[in-house]
């Protein structure tokens, strides 16, 4: 009778944490597992994809600033690949957390049947491998700049660590709420995709917070994901200095939606379950 | 030991609320062996989801000290896309036991031979259930949830079924839902009636039959 028991009673409080967070542990790594394969080897070309669609946005970019004649880059010095790369690789990472977490209940109904697997862990356990896999990308993507001799390396190497984990919460928080928001409500998928629109211009993709008129930018700077790409930015570029972006108001963002997220699916569990 | 304490369940379709159970406290103690008893629509399947977890009351508390396995020969867990040998590495990996162990002893009880190596939505619905109830037998859960299904595939891996079932008696507990006496007989020792949301005392398994009949007869 020393097998791992669902969940432990005695013996005392310490004993049941501990045994609980191992539990957790392993059911995530397993998920982690499952999700490698069905995401990426059900389907040869799927770690293609994960370069593939951010590269394939910055090639269109490319194609309609040379078509506009804006050979040029923002910011002074910098080739404009470079420049797209700074804006299209960060908002990339916040998207696919979050658009990888938002699926995760919806995708994963039938796991509910194993009642060792919670809400909770099908939504950390894409968290984890979407961060990891997409914090890989960028690392790549802008080795490969730098062999081209189109980026150099970063100025402010911590500052860039910094942005990204800004960018991963924001996607922790925006995929949090969506994965339990998706359930809830069949109306929801059609904002959602609404606002991926509405995030994906107004990010700063294509656009440095310096060069829009001030009005604009104030507007823009409601954009929680465009702080973390002017931070990114200026983390990177050299010369480069932000006046719009923030550290405090996108992490409000994050830990609001994660809090709305986490406190919705406590309150929904039962129905959720029942789905 | 399962302790259930108070629960309630309740579903609700549009305004209209439906309570299944009705504040339930029961504990089932360790070396039981129950059957419930309960018309179609009593809520028995709904007490045997609630006591796996795989739904939760909407009042009350379920306390278990033992490993329950879910109900058997449930297959829906299963990823259409990974072979069958993915499939049950990963659940192996959920109730942290050792994948090998459980996949030679899957191999060795359900006899797919080949078709571990394809993708589960290639299967057959009876190699579906195959693979599902020979992993939930490897898993050795301390007590067996039934709901109705003792058995599953052709004749004689149906015997297989029951037999290792049987045998199985030995080490773990089992709760059952059965219309059938005779399958009420070969596995349980007692039971107990579920009506109107309630659960009636547990007896011994020829009293509880012969009150049950007696109650559904008038």
């Amino acid at each position: 009778m020393n097998r791992p028991f669902q969940d432990l009673s005695p013996p005392g409080r310490k004993g049941r944490l501990s045994a609980a967070f191992q539990i957790q542990a392993r059911v995530i790594g397993a998920l982690i597992l499952r999700e490698i394969k069905t995401r990426f080897w059900r389907n040869r070309f799927g770690y293609l994809w994960a370069f593939g669609e951010p590269a394939l946005h910055l090639l269109i970019w490319m194609g309609v600033f040379h078509a506009l004649h804006q050979n040029r880059s923002a910011i002074h010095g910098d080739h404009p690949l470079h420049f797209l790369a700074m804006g299209i690789i960060p908002f990339f990472l916040f998207r696919r957390v979050a658009a990888f977490m938002s699926r995760a209940i919806s995708a994963n109904q039938a796991l509910l049947d194993y009642p060792l697997v919670r809400h909770i862990d099908l939504m950390l356990a894409r968290f984890l491998l979407e961060s990891a896999t997409m914090l890989a990308v960028g690392f790549i993507a802008f080795l490969i700049l730098g062999q081209l001799g189109i980026a150099g390396p970063p100025r402010d190497l911590l500052g860039l660590l910094e942005a990204s984990g800004l960018l991963i919460l924001l996607g922790l928080g925006f995929g949090a709420f969506n994965a339990v928001a998706t359930m809830l409500s069949p109306a929801y998928d059609k904002v959602l995709a609404a606002s991926w629109r509405v995030l994906y211009f107004t990010s700063g993709i294509y656009f440095l917070g310096e060069s829009l008129p001030p009005a604009i930018l104030r507007l823009v700077s409601f954009n929680p994901v465009f702080h973390g790409i002017e931070a990114f930015r200026e983390a990177y570029a050299t010369g480069y200095q932000s006046s719009a972006a923030t550290v405090i108001y996108p992490l409000v963002w994050a830990a609001v939606l994660l809090l709305l997220g986490l406190i919705m699916e406590r309150a929904a569990r039962h129905h959720l379950r029942e789905a | 030991m399962i302790q259930l304490d108070a629960i309630t369940k309740e579903y609700r379709q549009g305004s209209i609320r439906k309570r299944v159970l009705d504040a339930i406290t029961h504990t089932f103690e360790p070396g039981c062996r129950v059957g419930i008893l309960g018309a179609n629509g009593s809520g028995k399947s709904t007490l045997l989801r609630l006591i796996a977890g795989t739904e939760l009351p909407t009042r009350g508390s379920i306390r278990r000290t033992r490993r329950v396995s879910w109900r058997l020969g449930l297959t829906s867990g299963f990823h259409g896309s990974l072979s069958g040998y993915e499939n049950l590495r990963f659940v192996a990996r959920i109730y942290g036991e050792n994948p090998k162990g459980i996949v030679r002893y899957v191999e060795d009880f359900a006899q797919l031979g080949d078709a571990f190596r394809y993708p589960v939505k290639t299967y057959s619905t009876g190699m579906r259930a195959r693979l599902a109830f020979a992993l939930s037998l490897a898993l050795h859960f301390d007590i067996y949830l039934i709901d109705e299904t003792t058995a599953v595939g052709d004749p004689s891996f149906q015997k297989r079924c029951r037999d290792e079932l049987q045998n199985r008696l030995k080490t773990s507990d089992i709760i059952m839902v059965s219309h059938s006496f005779s399958t009420l007989r070969q596995y349980c020792t007692h039971a107990a009636h579920l009506s109107g949301g309630r659960l009636g005392p547990v007896e011994p398994l020829p009293e509880a039959v012969r009150r049950y009949q007696e109650k559904t007869a008038s």
